[in-house]
């Protein structure tokens, strides 16, 4: 099957690595077709186009409204569209508050372009990258006596396990006996779950912004 | 040879003029001035005294000056009366004005004086204060004009409209007789007065001189009388006159009072003489005037609430105790024309003929049934007739004190001796009829048989568990209805079963059911149930309950006249009668109410004779005592005696203060309220009074202290207590006592006192030292706090700021460079990865870095995330696998920021050590709590590829850093790469 391209936004308020970004994705015509970049969420949110079918690469420190805030603006607003979140930092509870506000996966800044870029195209393809101490966020978080909309399945359960015990997606697989794809799919699954229990928390919390 | 004298005196003479109990205060005990115009019971409890210098109060015990304020001052005032015109308001009329005082307060609270006004008083000499019943005051000015008071210091003045001096008359004096005002004066006679209008009605007596301020009084029966020169006049009002009223005796009358009993006191002749006139039988008592002064005069009769009588007099204060016959006494010392010393009375008997014998102290006299006595001899000396004991109707044998044992003819007083034995036995004081003609006897020294047929005397030793009452003084001997004798000695009571074998002894030290308060017995009664009543000398009655060998005690304390008990009788309605020697006592057994009486009540004294007692066949009961016998019928007579309780006030308090001054608290209102000391004063007194006035001197008085002591102290007649440094505390004094004439507690008084504790140990004091220092300790730990705090945040805009500026510049580099890399040449690719590399790696150092120095998170879960992602990193591209392995409960516990900053690179360093140098395939980190410490194990399976030094700059990095936060690292390269890095967990309130 062809995956079709992938529309990218670039929302980096860093004029220099805005452009390295930009410059490096549209390059790669083969998988990337749309290339657009903004430098904050407030210029996100003017844009009349529809970006549901875009990727974002959100940074999380940004001018005027953070990437996690803006998150609930965008998906708002375009609630296909994927969301990466850019953390220098690497703050696990920033990044799982973004997870729950509905992004699909964070990256370091740190991390490689080809890294970056390997990224965004496993996440359009259904994975959602995730590390130890986010696992052991979302294990807390997935508590059976919680009364929660969405629960995580067992396996979805082993999965997080696994990534709280450090293990590599291989070898989470191996464990388990599946593929890493599915793994993958395993913890885009678990992402959705925090979307959706977190999601009419955080309605609230945004209806009250003016 | 004693002669008889047979002569008859009179029946008995009923006494009650006799003003016996005569009390005095003068200057000398206290009083403020000699010349006393008057005095009045107040509501408050006091005495309040209008003398010639001032005012004062009395407490029965001590007098108090009242009248200086800071604003006025009347204690050189001429006090002429005093009226209570509403509880606690007091009047007080003197040659100044009129004061108002507060009696709460003792203080002046107005004064009215004559003023240009024309409603003020017309004249500052005010001679009198009257209230009418509708609560209308009048006053009387000496210059002859009196006064309505209208409120708020005004006046409204009555003028004589018929006069041409508009006046009334020298000195003038009113009452309220049938709805109309009464003026009389000393030269113009009486009128009546319409007291709305001031209108004169009419004037009598129009040519009388009145005798200074006589006035009127108003008498049930006679109605209003006005004392003139020419003697007393009633108004009869049908004939709308007064006339003159016959007062046999008495001239130049100045005052009459009506006591409540109906008796009158007149004051007469110049004021310096007294009578007590009654049933027109007149009594001059003027004698006991004249005892403290020859010139006493008489200003004021006041009656008391009993049965005392006050004299206002220019030779000070004086008490009456005026006599309540409600005893009949006979063969007084007043009552013989010679003197005799007879009237001490000791033995009574009653023989079957109904003939009462009473012995004297050298007399025997015989009462018969129509209460006329004879004397059947005298003029024995050294004699007293102890015991009368009946013989048959011709003969009674007498037991006596000096003259041993002898018979007497009834009839005619011939007395025929029995010869003595071995001139013993002379000395008798107790006697019985033990069976037929043998007596047992009791004197001094001696107990013996006595045989009156063959006239032999045989001793008997009183022995008692092995201990030989030689001398036992016998005092008393009974004979029970059970035929047990109960002998009375001054060691106890020691009976005898009817085989004359000694069974028991009642003493002191005697074990319960046998235990009596004193030894000494004087005598004892067999009551109707049963019960011998103890008569004992210092430890009061005891009644012992033989069924269940109980003794129960009544003394002073329970309310009996006196502790030493001359005799107990039994009345027919069951009343016990307790002669003592200070006084006559009744107990009702049923609620165990005891009611006294004493020589005021009709008693010829009141000391009594031990044993000398008797109940006559007809109900009558008998004690004999120093001055003549004393009859009684019965309770019934005696049961409008019984007084309701008054009340305990607390009149003054006297305590050295703060300043070392003493401070007296006299007004009522200060001594209602709690007192506070302070904890530096000395002492405290309290003193009190009991209201009943008749007879303050025998007033009791108990005290508790809650606080102190949970018992009732006696203070015996002592009204006052001292207490000397009280500990700080809270404390209630209670004051209880009896008036002399019953055991019915008056009302208590109550008074908290708090002496306040020094200052630095009261709970207010340690409350504000521990706020204090908690504000201090809250202060340096909120600096402390605000330092963390500071240095926390400039970390983070370190942080913020590293990441910001730094961080950018560094992806950015790092992103070129990649985007060069892919552009060269692959001879200068390696140049760029490089670049990429270094870039990569400054970032994640810094990295590294901020989060070590982020102050936010410091639980060893955040440690165990950035370890994780090292871990993650590090072995990324390695071949070795890894397992990290954290303890759960670890998470959650709290580390310095510090210590995680340097566990992290110590651990980052050993994996970096594992990459670089370790052979086997599996790294392993574990970390665990043992205690107080977290360990922490890093640990890689296969043998080092070099030796590792534990010299090298790593290593020593990793030394150095686990020194830093006081932690343990060990290596082992035996078997395998191992690190074991122990550190102990701190309690920090303030973690940095």
């Amino acid at each position: 099957m062809t995956r079709s391209k992938i529309n990218l936004a670039i929302v980096e308020d860093d004029k220099q690595i805005q452009s390295i970004l930009i410059n490096y994705f549209k390059r790669d015509e083969i998988n990337f077709d749309a290339v657009n970049a903004y430098s904050s969420i407030e210029e996100v949110l003017t844009v009349v186009d529809n970006l549901d079918n875009f990727i974002f690469l959100l940074d999380i420190n940004l001018q005027g409204m953070s990437g996690i805030d803006g998150i609930f603006h965008i998906k708002n607003k375009w609630s296909l569209c994927e969301i990466i979140m850019i953390s220098v930092l690497g703050d696990s509870n920033s990044i799982f508050k973004s997870i729950c506000a509905g992004a699909s996966g964070y990256l370091d800044k740190d991390t490689p372009l080809g890294k970056i870029k390997e990224a965004v195209i496993a996440l359009s393809e259904g994975g959602s990258p995730i590390t130890p101490a986010i696992a052991r966020k979302v294990f807390d978080y997935f508590q059976p006596s919680k009364n929660l909309t969405e629960n995580l399945t067992k396996r979805e359960r082993d999965v997080v396990q696994g990534l709280v015990e450090g293990l590599s997606y291989k070898l989470i697989a191996s464990k388990l006996d599946i593929s890493i794809d599915t793994v993958r799919k395993y913890i885009r699954s678990i992402y959705n779950k925090l979307h959706v229990n977190s999601k009419g928390e955080l309605l609230a919390i945004y209806r009250q912004i003016p | 040879m004693n002669k008889l004298a047979g002569f008859f005196i009179m029946a008995f003479f009923i006494s009650h003029l006799n003003a016996q109990h005569l009390q005095h205060w003068g200057e000398k005990e206290g009083l403020s001035y000699r010349i006393v115009n008057y005095c009045l019971r107040t509501s408050d409890g006091f005495l309040w005294l209008a003398t010639g210098k001032g005012l004062c109060r009395f407490d029965g015990y001590e007098f108090l000056p009242i009248g200086k304020s800071k604003k006025w001052d009347i204690s050189n005032n001429l006090i002429t009366q005093v009226l209570e015109s509403e509880k606690g308001v007091l009047w007080v009329a003197s040659d100044n004005g009129i004061s108002i005082i507060n009696l709460n307060s003792n203080e002046i609270t107005d004064v009215f004086r004559h003023t240009a006004a024309e409603n003020s008083l017309s004249d500052n000499y005010v001679l009198q204060i009257y209230q009418t019943p509708d609560r209308t005051i009048w006053v009387c000015t000496a210059d002859g004009i009196f006064h309505k008071y209208l409120g708020n210091g005004r006046f409204r003045r009555y003028y004589n409209s018929t006069a041409k001096d508009r006046r009334f008359g020298n000195r003038p004096l009113m009452i309220a007789f049938q709805n109309h005002i009464w003026l009389k004066s000393q030269d113009r006679g009486v009128y009546k007065i319409e007291p709305v209008s001031g209108k004169i009605v009419q004037r009598y007596l129009t040519n009388p001189t009145s005798i200074d301020e006589g006035g009127f009084t108003i008498i049930p029966r006679y109605g209003l009388l006005c004392m003139t020169k020419e003697g007393v006049k009633v108004y009869h009002v049908r004939e709308n006159k007064f006339k003159t009223l016959q007062i046999k005796n008495i001239k130049d009358i100045y005052k009459i009072v009506p006591d409540k009993k109906g008796d009158w006191w007149v004051a007469a002749y110049g004021r310096k003489r007294l009578f007590h006139y009654s049933n027109e039988t007149i009594k001059d008592v003027s004698g006991y005037l004249s005892d403290y002064s020859q010139n006493t005069q008489i200003n004021m009769i006041s009656p008391g609430q009993g049965n005392d009588l006050w004299l206002c007099t220019n030779s000070g204060l004086y008490k009456f105790i005026v006599e309540n016959p409600l005893f009949t006494s006979i063969l007084r010392k007043d009552q013989f024309e010679k003197p005799l010393y007879v009237s001490s009375f000791r033995g009574f008997m009653q023989d079957s003929a109904g003939d009462i014998f009473m012995g004297g102290y050298g007399g025997l006299f015989k009462l018969n049934e129509k209460h006329q006595v004879k004397q059947l001899f005298d003029n024995i000396i050294y004699y007293s007739p102890n015991v009368l004991i009946d013989e048959n109707k011709k003969y009674l044998w007498v037991v006596s004190e000096g003259f041993g044992m002898f018979k007497v003819d009834k009839k005619e007083g011939k007395i025929i001796k029995q010869p003595k034995d071995k001139d013993k036995y002379n000395y008798l004081i107790a006697g019985i009829r033990d069976t037929g003609t043998i007596f047992l006897l009791g004197g001094y020294d001696e107990l013996v048989w006595y045989n009156s047929a063959t006239n032999n005397y045989r001793d008997l030793h009183l022995k008692y568990n092995g201990i030989i009452f030689s001398r036992p003084f016998v005092k008393f001997i009974y004979k029970d209805k059970n035929k047990f004798i109960w002998i009375c000695t001054h060691f106890g009571i020691f009976v005898l079963d009817p085989t004359h074998n000694i069974i028991a002894r009642y003493y002191d030290a005697a074990p319960d059911g046998y235990r009596i308060p004193v030894n000494k017995v004087n005598h004892i009664l067999e009551d109707k149930k049963g019960n011998i009543w103890v008569s004992t000398e210092g430890g009061g009655a005891c009644k012992i309950d033989l069924k269940n060998h109980k003794i129960t005690v009544i003394n002073t304390e329970k309310g009996l006249a006196d502790n030493t008990v001359a005799s107990i009788l039994e009345d027919s309605s069951g009343m016990i009668w307790v002669a003592t020697y200070n006084g006559l006592s009744v107990i009702e057994p049923v609620n165990n109410q005891i009611n006294n009486f004493y020589d005021e009540d009709g008693l010829s004294d009141n000391e009594f004779n031990s044993a000398s007692c008797l109940y006559t066949s007809n109900g009558s009961l008998f004690f004999g005592g120093i001055n003549g016998v004393n009859i009684c019928k019965g309770y019934k007579v005696l049961q409008n005696k019984i007084e309701s309780g008054n009340k305990i006030i607390i009149s003054d308090i006297e305590m050295l203060g703060d300043n070392n001054e003493i401070e007296h608290i006299h007004n009522l209102q200060q001594l209602r309220k709690d007192l506070k000391l302070s904890y530096k004063y000395s002492y405290l007194e309290v003193s009190f009074f009991n209201t009943d006035f008749s007879h303050s001197e025998r007033n009791i008085f108990y005290y508790k202290m809650e606080g102190l002591n949970d018992n009732w102290i006696p203070l015996e007649k002592k009204n006052s207590i001292r207490f000397a440094s009280l500990s700080p505390g809270k404390y209630i004094l209670h004051i209880r006592g009896k008036s002399s004439k019953n055991n019915l507690d008056a009302e208590e008084a109550v008074l908290r006192i708090e002496v306040q504790q020094i200052f630095y140990k009261t709970w207010w004091f340690a409350l504000i030292s521990i706020i204090c220092i908690a504000s201090i300790f809250a202060g340096l730990a909120n600096s402390k706090v605000q330092q963390v705090n500071e240095l926390a945040a400039l970390r983070a805009k370190i942080s913020s700021d590293l990441h910001d500026d730094v961080g950018s510049v560094l992806t950015r580099v790092a992103m070129q460079a990649e985007i060069i890399e892919e552009e060269v040449s692959t001879k200068h690719q390696e140049v760029m990865k490089s670049i990429v590399n270094s870039c990569r790696m400054a970032m994640s150092n810094m990295r590294d870095v901020i989060w070590s120095t982020d102050s936010h998170y410091r639980n060893v879960g955040n440690l165990f995330d950035k370890i994780t992602e090292m871990v993650q990193q590090t072995m990324e591209y390695s071949p070795i696998s890894y397992k990290l392995i954290f303890e759960p409960e670890l998470y959650e516990l709290e580390i310095s920021q510090f210590q995680k900053q340097e566990i992290f690179f110590i651990i980052k360093e050993a994996f970096h050590n594992i990459v670089k140098h370790a052979t086997g395939n599996l790294a392993e980190l574990r970390v665990f709590k043992v205690k107080n410490e977290i360990i922490f194990i890093v640990y890689n399976n296969g043998p080092v590829e070099e030796k590792v030094s534990h010299t090298g700059m790593g290593t020593m990095n990793m030394i150095m850093r686990s020194k830093r936060i006081n932690a343990s690292l060990i290596f082992d390269t035996s078997e395998g790469f191992l690190i074991k890095l122990v550190v102990k967990l701190k309690r920090t309130y303030f973690s940095w």
